[in-house]
């Protein structure tokens, strides 16, 4: 049986990788990241899981990047209030490269929300990657 | 030699063939919208001390619900909102939401659309981790199939 714990590091395991890792300033977090935290970083999470046969959770990875101070012409103001797509763009593509229709001997994964972006209450923008997650249980010794 | 003769006409056949197929449609039908009724009951008793979401104004759990497509309309017993003490207006919602999804996926055949309809609800799952239906949305095989079991015994 794959505990929630479980799942999340086995998903971990797909995106802790230099590919995904040189990108972003922060580190890639089980669960939650620190309140303070600035950086970019990449949560991982469990929605929901089950004890089937073939045990089936949904994932959430989450990539968080600070919005950019922008300036435009014919405004003195910086603005803060937009995403900062020039790093959700390529982070969102590899995140979904790694974790789509991987088959490992143990789980695999498909991307089925490939990072719709959400507002969060401080402004911020993240980056949503959900997956369904299968493995099958290996404690069953009689099918 | 004996000769026999059909006292039914090929149009009788037929008739009695579309006739035992769309009673098997309407049994399949029938069971896939009790297996969503128990989900969404599944998906409203879910608190948040089990991974589910907490009521501020209970609109959430009130725009859980399904419906029936089937034959290009809803029937008035295939929409299950059942109302809550609060959350009116997220039930309304969630019926309103309901029939735009229908709108979009009705094709004729016996179609099942289990939905919360708050706006936020990808957010409370996305975001937050508090499951909000798909938990109980993959459910759903298994209690169909229960149901299918059922009415084979």
């Amino acid at each position: 049986m794959k505990t929630g714990i479980d799942i999340v590091k086995d998903v971990k395991s797909l995106l802790d990788v230099p590919e995904l890792t040189t990108q972003i300033d922060g580190k890639i977090w089980l669960f939650n990241r620190p309140q303070s935290s600035t950086k970019k970083d990449i949560t991982i999470s469990l929605l929901t899981s089950n004890n089937e046969w073939q045990q089936n959770a949904v994932v959430n990875i989450r990539i968080h990047a600070q919005n950019p101070p922008l300036s435009f012409a014919g405004s003195k103001n910086i603005d803060n209030t937009m995403p900062d797509i020039d790093s959700f763009e390529p982070l969102i593509k590899i995140v979904c490269s790694l974790t789509d229709t991987q088959w490992k001997s143990k789980f695999r994964t498909f991307v089925t929300n490939a990072g719709e972006l959400f507002r969060q209450p401080d402004g911020n923008f993240v980056a949503l990657v959900q997956l369904d997650y299968y493995s099958i249980q290996e404690n069953f010794k009689n099918i | 030699m004996i000769l026999l003769t059909a006292d039914f006409s090929q149009a009788d056949l037929e008739k009695d063939i579309r006739d035992s197929f769309e009673s098997i449609v309407d049994d399949i039908a029938q069971n896939l919208f009790e297996a969503g009724c128990r989900a969404v009951d599944l998906a409203r008793a879910k608190t948040k001390s089990e991974g589910g979401f907490g009521n501020i104004t209970y609109n959430l759990r009130g725009s859980i619900g399904c419906v029936l497509v089937l034959n290009h309309s809803i029937a008035d017993e295939h929409i299950y909102f059942p109302p809550l003490t609060a959350g009116e207006d997220g039930r309304q919602d969630g019926i309103s939401y309901a029939r735009e999804i229908a709108l979009l996926v009705d094709e004729g055949e016996p179609v099942l659309i289990f939905c919360a309809g708050m706006f936020y609800a990808g957010y409370v799952e996305g975001l937050e981790d508090y499951d909000v239906i798909t938990g109980s949305s993959k459910k759903l095989d298994s209690l169909f199939k229960a149901l299918l079991n059922e009415d084979r015994n």
